[in-house]
């Protein structure tokens, strides 16, 4: 009885049986006086099409502030646009203008909002979890702001191999104490797929404190050994907030009772040769907030070693029942020389060999602060 | 231990099996024998449960107004019925008790204390044992069949029987007790104390008497002398086998009383609708004394098939063509709780009245005799003749009905609806409730309601129901006058009533009575019980998830009388063995509930009532969020008679309803948000009868205020600012006038005016009124065979903001202002009313047209909570619906229940335009709640009054929904791309309930009677889509999934003792 109730609720997977074609014009990024002003621009694809990529629109995209100057776009790559907006004024207003395929869009003129002060980021820890938090202080009114960043972090993998088998040969090679961590030591870098959406609107003051902008497990490898992060913040319109904060919560539905039922909020950007076309995202006039936050997880105890699974664990190969190139061929590989000279030694996942099975690259950013090579 | 046990389990299926069945004899075989066939026992056991061990006796029968002489007769002590013997002694019957007045049975008198009304008298025979001057002595045997260890011959059978078997440990118990009618009441005589207290200062003079016998007496013995001694008595032997009734027959020789006088005669109220000398004059003039008696003298009979007098003689004077008023209550003979719905039917001039909800009624009548018939479903139909002297009152109990007998096959639904105006109402009583499985087996009145054809809901685990297209905040749901906000429990899963203490319920989908104002859709009135006003009852109910209890009975016998139930639930183990992937397997949900109710009857034409009923739910989904959401109500009704013909009912009352979230993502986000609605409201209601009108008319004042957010900050660290929205207040007055005009017997009218006002107290306030109508009109074809036509105007000045599926704790209550106008809605419904099968298949066609302005919808990205200018995310819509209905509903028989089948729309469009924004550019666009086709078969079948099956299937179009369209990438990962508002639907659903219940036997006189229900939810284990819902884990892959509350079968089984 008590699984049978422990099994009432359920979610299954479900396709529903859509109709119509999606092509609606993307706009994606903000305008950035004092910066560069990057612009995506790409078109909606129906939901159960294979690809969401559309190989880019061919537009002429530009900025216009409210004196009547016009700053240009290039073309850079099959989506990005950048327009040279390094020498603009914050002060003045500004609207995005956009020709795509016959139809001209714009936004109205939007003024540019200051860049929020950064008070401090910091980490803060759980049983389970750690976080990286971010205060800021506002600025003017402003009281919604997004935050995205650059995250990269150093780890290795969990056995340092001093061997290496050769499946032609069938013989194993000692790895030169020059390239011991060729294989043992890599950086890898992420870009979180959604902004953080902050919204002090209910709060004392315009400002936020210790809000998680990152949130994992202590046993990820992020936090393993240093882990860093480029921040940008900015400060965005009620109207951006809105926008994005909906576009966050029907894309990532929930089924919950409670959800509010999806819907399709109304873009800044319109077509004002065709009223009637829909176009997604919000565009915005902003100043941006950057800073550094790096964080040495060996000296503060941060990483908690995750239990290997079986797969995981060492193993002596039974080469009575398997060949050494049948290990191999499942992907395993030798780790260490702890067991009987020429081998077999001891093996294990490719996985947990080599770090760049993981994601990860030798491409050791600058300023790194460790000697690992 | 065990072998009692077994005794007892084989003692309950005998009686469960003894014959139930009805036969008829050949011919024209007289009333008397045309009755149940009498019980057989078919185990084996020791003693009788005959009243007279020794076999069948020789007697008279005064049966359902008729004399039945020379017949063989016994009495079945366990069941207080009647034996009589066929005149072809093949078989014995036994007539129905309540039709019998009494009997002689070798001599020996038997009365039927309850069908005299004597109050205090239990149901079943009563023998005379003396009868003095100012009050008479009754003996009573009950024989109850118990199985116990050890010899019982004698006392325990109540005679030595020479075949006893030791071997058989069951046997009919004997219990003989003595009772005492004096003024009007019977007293049981348990202890020489009861006597002295009976007749206080006689103690002396019965010490005097007793001390002359030589021997200590026995208590029995004791009574007798006692009783001789201080009623002015008749016997002076102590002889208790040889009773009074005997000596009466032995004319004066038997009135050797000491110290009465032989020559008088006790006058006490039984004893005076005898008929006169019967009893001591000789056999040849029996009869014609009866008819004597019958013909010239008062008979008021306080039970049925009796002839009423109704007002007084003085008034026959008048013209016998003379109308006059007859009202009365009728109510429910066992609980005392009054009946609305009953149709009062005359024979005579075909004119009819129903009950109202206090189960008065109003009927003009021509002088002279009439024939009144009184029919209601779940009762039986009753005839009782009336001798109608002028205006005056007659109040009427009824008897649960019968499911077994054929005479019953006459449907009192039916009747009541070929004869009412009303369109589209539907009256559930709480035993109906209690047979529909629901999920986790308990009784849940707002799932019976939603097997009701035209009664939606948006899925099975969500809050409220939609009635004819309309949306869940557009009904009116009361509670003993008191306004329900949230009607259920644990998000849906349970209703917030508990049925324990419901009386019944009646949901007014169009033709909304012009007593009721404020919702646009519907109206359902919910009811819960008065009280037993005889014994104090109680009940336990014990489920998987919820336990539940009440009690009820007397406070002051007969006057005060009082009811208290409660509900609790441990249901936090379900959650959190739910599955990682459901998303609620670490949460925690709980409620209680707590009704109670006192009543209190000053006279006959006046009483009061309180009620107060508070509840409480808590869940958390996440164990940083958690929901708190409380209903609390009090009332108080006081309901006069006024003269004749006007019945008065006040009320009035508090209502509260009250949300919570506590949320701390982190100790600088945590806050806690509340809302509320309480509002205090008075009610004053008079219904007249002028002639072939009855008028209603009153009004009311309801006040509100309205918090819609209270928002603080959890802890001092916590950054969030203290605000509040601000309290809303406004008061809601109305006035109206109502009219039922019976113009012919086939013809009806009914038709009224409210005057619906509204004044917003906020700044700027806003002040609006409006007239509502009500017009509708039956036309009776023939008896079986009517059509009904009506339209209601509606206006709302509350609304409920939501932009979720189902109702959340969340959701924004908000008044009418300044800028948000009140709803305005209109139904034209027309129905046509078939009744087939002899009275046993209803059937019915209901179509309506519904048409709403004002009703709110939400943008897209509407912020509903703590928004300061929420008019400013809201839009104003139309709304219309539509639909036919149709049903086929069986109510009597041992197959009962319906079929319906219903196609419907709901649909909503923006009524301005705002560009793009304008929801899918202003074209109509399906309701949340629209489900065009949806099929509903509920029935119970009747294998034995212990063994019942109930099944209900339900079937509909899937729901709207918004999905996805296309797909983007956004930020360095998908995001969605959503369709037109509801232009999509979740699958299709279907499910179907099975349940057993097994009631305890009807003859046991045991202290607690269990009854056991267990069946299946989802019998078919259907995955019914509850949502569907698309998302792209974080930008990297678009999927679409299905949540299923009940995705699998749910066995139940829930135990119910009653006390």
């Amino acid at each position: 009885m008590m699984m049978a109730m422990a099994a009432v609720s359920c979610v299954y997977p479900f396709q529903a049986e859509v109709e119509g074609e999606s092509h609606d014009l993307v706009v994606e990024g903000d305008i950035v006086p004092g910066d560069l002003t990057r612009i995506y621009l790409r078109y909606s694809v129906p939901v159960n099409a294979a690809s969401g990529m559309t190989g880019g629109v061919n537009a002429t995209v530009s900025v216009e502030d409210e004196k009547g100057k016009v700053y240009k776009a290039r073309k850079v790559g099959s989506e990005l646009y950048e327009i040279d907006t390094e020498y603009a004024s914050a002060d003045l207003r500004y609207r995005l203008k956009i020709q795509a395929d016959g139809l001209y869009y714009e936004t109205d003129f939007m003024s540019v909002t200051a860049a929020p002060k950064l008070d401090e980021v910091t980490y803060q820890l759980s049983e389970e979890n750690a976080e990286i938090v971010l205060s800021l202080q506002g600025k003017d009114e402003n009281r919604h702001y997004k935050v995205s960043y650059l995250e990269t972090w150093e780890y290795h993998s969990d056995y340092r191999a001093k061997v290496t088998y050769d499946p032609i040969s069938e013989t194993f090679q000692k790895i030169p104490d020059t390239e011991i961590f060729e294989f043992y030591y890599c950086w890898r870098t992420a870009r979180p797929s959604e902004s953080v959406l902050m919204n002090a609107s209910g709060n004392v003051t315009n400002s936020i404190k210790r809000q998680a902008i990152k949130r994992a497990s202590r046993r990820d490898k992020r936090f393993s050994m240093v882990y860093r992060m480029d921040i940008e913040v900015s400060a965005i319109s009620d109207g951006a907030y809105d926008y994005l904060k909906n576009l966050q919560q029907s894309s990532n539905g929930s089924g919950d009772l409670f959800t509010p039922t999806p819907s399709r909020m109304e873009s800044n950007v319109r077509c004002v040769s065709d009223p009637t076309r829909l176009v997604v995202g919000y565009v915005d006039a902003v100043r941006k907030s950057t800073t550094r936050y790096q964080l040495d997880c060996r000296s503060r105890n941060i990483y908690k070693v995750p239990i290997l699974s079986d797969e995981q664990n060492l193993f002596i190969p039974d080469t009575e029942e398997l060949t050494l190139n049948d290990y191999y061929t499942m992907g395993f590989r030798p780790v260490d020389d702890r067991d009987v000279e020429g081998g077999p030694y001891y093996w294990a996942n490719a996985i947990c060999t080599d770090c760049r099975k993981e994601g990860g690259n030798k491409n050791k950013p600058e300023d790194w602060p460790t000697f690992d090579e | 231990m065990k072998k009692t046990i077994i005794g007892v389990l084989l003692s309950l299926l005998a009686v469960s099996v003894a014959a139930q069945s009805v036969e008829r004899e050949e011919g024209d075989a007289p009333a008397i024998f045309r009755g149940r066939v009498a019980t057989q026992y078919s185990l084996v056991y020791n003693g009788t449960y005959l009243w007279d061990a020794s076999g069948y006796r020789h007697g008279d029968v005064f049966f359902s107004g008729r004399l039945y002489r020379d017949l063989d007769l016994n009495v079945n002590a366990s069941e207080q019925a009647l034996v009589v013997r066929t005149p072809s002694g093949r078989r014995s019957v036994s007539p129905d008790t309540d039709l019998v007045a009494w009997f002689t049975m070798d001599g020996k008198q038997f009365v039927n204390l309850s069908y005299y009304g004597v109050p205090g008298a239990m149901f079943g025979f009563y023998e005379v044992e003396s009868a003095g001057k100012d009050a008479t002595l009754y003996r009573r045997v009950d024989k109850e069949l118990i199985t116990h260890q050890g010899t019982h011959n004698g006392t325990e059978i109540g005679y030595v029987d020479p075949k006893y078997k030791d071997k058989i440990l069951t046997f009919f118990n004997y219990r003989e007790s003595f009772y005492v009618e004096k003024d009007g009441m019977l007293t049981r005589v348990k202890t020489k104390k009861d006597m002295y207290r009976l007749f206080p200062g006689q103690k002396k003079a019965i010490r005097q008497r007793v001390n002359m016998y030589t021997e200590g007496l026995e208590l029995n013995d004791w009574i007798h002398v006692a009783f001789d001694v201080v009623a002015g008595g008749a016997s002076t032997k102590v002889m208790a086998s040889q009773p009074f009734g005997a000596d009466l027959r032995r004319g004066g020789e038997s009135y050797r009383g000491v110290p009465g006088d032989g020559s008088s005669r006790y006058e006490g109220p039984v004893m005076k609708v005898l008929p006169g000398g019967y009893f001591s004059d000789g056999e040849d003039t029996r009869h014609s004394d009866m008819l004597k008696y019958m013909q010239e003298n008062s008979l008021i009979a306080s039970f049925r098939n009796k002839v009423y007098e109704i007002g007084s003689r003085v008034s026959t004077k008048k013209s016998a063509a003379a109308m006059v008023k007859v009202t009365g209550v009728v109510s429910d003979v066992s609980t005392g709780e009054p009946l609305p719905g009953v149709t009062v039917y005359d024979d005579k001039t075909q004119r009819y009245a129903q009950t109202d909800k206090n189960g008065v009624y109003t009927l003009t009548l021509p002088l002279g005799e009439n024939v009144l018939n009184f029919s209601e479903v779940t009762k039986e139909d009753m005839n009782i003749r009336v001798m109608v002297n002028g205006q005056g009152s007659l109040d009427i109990p009824m008897k649960e009905k019968s499911t077994m007998l054929d005479e019953a096959m006459i449907s009192a639904e039916s009747r009541a609806n070929h004869r009412t105006t009303k369109i589209g109402l539907e009256r559930v009583d709480v035993k109906t409730i209690s047979k529909i499985p629901s999920a986790f087996g308990e009784g849940d009145l707002i799932k019976a309601v939603l097997t009701l054809p035209g009664v939606k809901s948006a899925g099975e685990a969500s809050t409220g129901f939609n009635v004819r297209g309309g949306s869940t905040d557009q009904n009116l749901i009361l509670f003993n006058e008191s306004t329900i906000y949230n009607p259920s429990h644990m998000f849906g899963v349970f209703s917030a009533f508990n049925t324990d203490v419901i009386d019944n319920l009646e949901l007014y989908k169009s033709s909304i009575p012009v007593e009721y104002g404020g919702r646009i859709s519907s109206v359902l009135d919910v009811k819960s019980r008065s009280g037993n006003p005889e014994k104090v009852k109680a009940s336990l109910g014990i489920g998987l998830l919820t336990s539940h209890f009440h009690v009820e009975g007397p406070i002051v016998k007969d006057r005060t009388t009082f009811v208290v139930g409660g509900r609790t639930t441990y249901s936090d183990w379900i959650l959190k063995n739910l599955p990682p992937s459901s998303g609620y397997a670490n949460g925690s949900a709980g409620f209680s509930d707590l009704n109670m109710s006192v009543n209190h009857r000053f006279s006959d034409r006046s009483s009061i009532q309180a009620h107060g009923y508070w509840s409480r739910d808590r869940f958390a989904f996440s164990g940083d969020t958690t929901f708190h959401y409380s209903n609390m109500n009090a009332s108080l009704k006081w309901i006069q008679k006024i003269g004749e013909s006007t019945n008065m009912t006040v009320s009035g009352g508090f209502d509260m309803y009250q949300n919570s979230l506590d949320d701390a993502p982190d100790a600088f986000s945590a806050y806690t948000l509340n809302t509320s609605i309480k509002q205090n409201f008075v009610k004053m209601n008079f219904r007249s009868q002028m002639g072939a009108h009855t008028l209603s008319y009153g009004g009311g004042m309801l006040s509100y205020a309205l918090d819609r957010g209270n928002l603080m900050p959890a802890s001092d660290s916590s950054l969030v600012a203290a605000r509040a929205i601000g309290i809303e207040k406004a008061v809601e007055p109305s006035l109206y006038v109502g009219d039922t005009w019976n113009m012919t017997d086939e013809f009806s009218l009914d038709g009224g005016v409210r005057m619906s006002s509204f004044l917003s107290l906020g700044d700027p306030g806003k002040f609006y009124a409006n007239p509502e109508f009500r017009l509708s009109g039956k036309y009776t074809f023939n008896p079986n065979l009517s059509v009904k036509a009506g339209f209601n105007s509606m206006t709302q000045y509350i609304h409920l903001v939501t932009n979720s599926s189902s109702i959340s704790p969340m959701d924004t209550w908000k008044l009418s202002d300044a800028d948000i106008k009140p709803q305005k809605g209109w139904q034209a419904a027309a129905g046509a009313y078939w009744t087939v099968m002899n009275g046993k298949v209803d059937l019915s066609l209901d179509a309506y047209y519904k048409r709403t302005s004002h009703y709110l919808d939400y943008k897209s990205g509407a912020q509903l909570s703590m928004n300061d200018h929420l008019a400013e995310d809201l839009v104003e819509t139309y709304a219309k619906s539509y639909g036919v209905e149709l049903m086929a509903k069986k109510s009597v028989g041992k197959l009962t229940g319906w079929v319906s089948y219903t196609y419907s729309r709901a649909l909503l469009k923006e009524m301005y335009d705002r560009g793009t924004a304008t929801i899918n550019r202003g074209e109509w666009y399906n309701a949340p709640h629209d489900k065009p086709h949806d099929v509903k078969v509920v029935g119970n079948y009747q294998f034995t009054h212990r063994y019942s099956l109930s099944f209900n299937l339900d079937y509909s179009t899937g729901r709207p929904v918004t999905l996805p369209v296309g797909k983007f990438m956004y930020g360095g990962g998908y995001k969605l791309l959503y369709s037109d508002r509801n232009a999509y639907r979740i699958p299709d659903y279907f499910r179907l309930d099975l349940g057993v219940t097994i009631e305890p036997g009807h003859y046991l006189k045991q202290l607690a009677h269990m009854s056991v229900t267990f069946g299946c939810y989802n019998v078919t284990g259907r995955k019914n889509a509850y949502s569907v819902y698309y998302t792209t884990h974080g930008g990297t892959d678009v999927k679409g999934y299905m949540v299923s509350v009940f995705a699998t079968q749910i066995p139940y089984v829930n135990l119910n003792l009653k006390f």
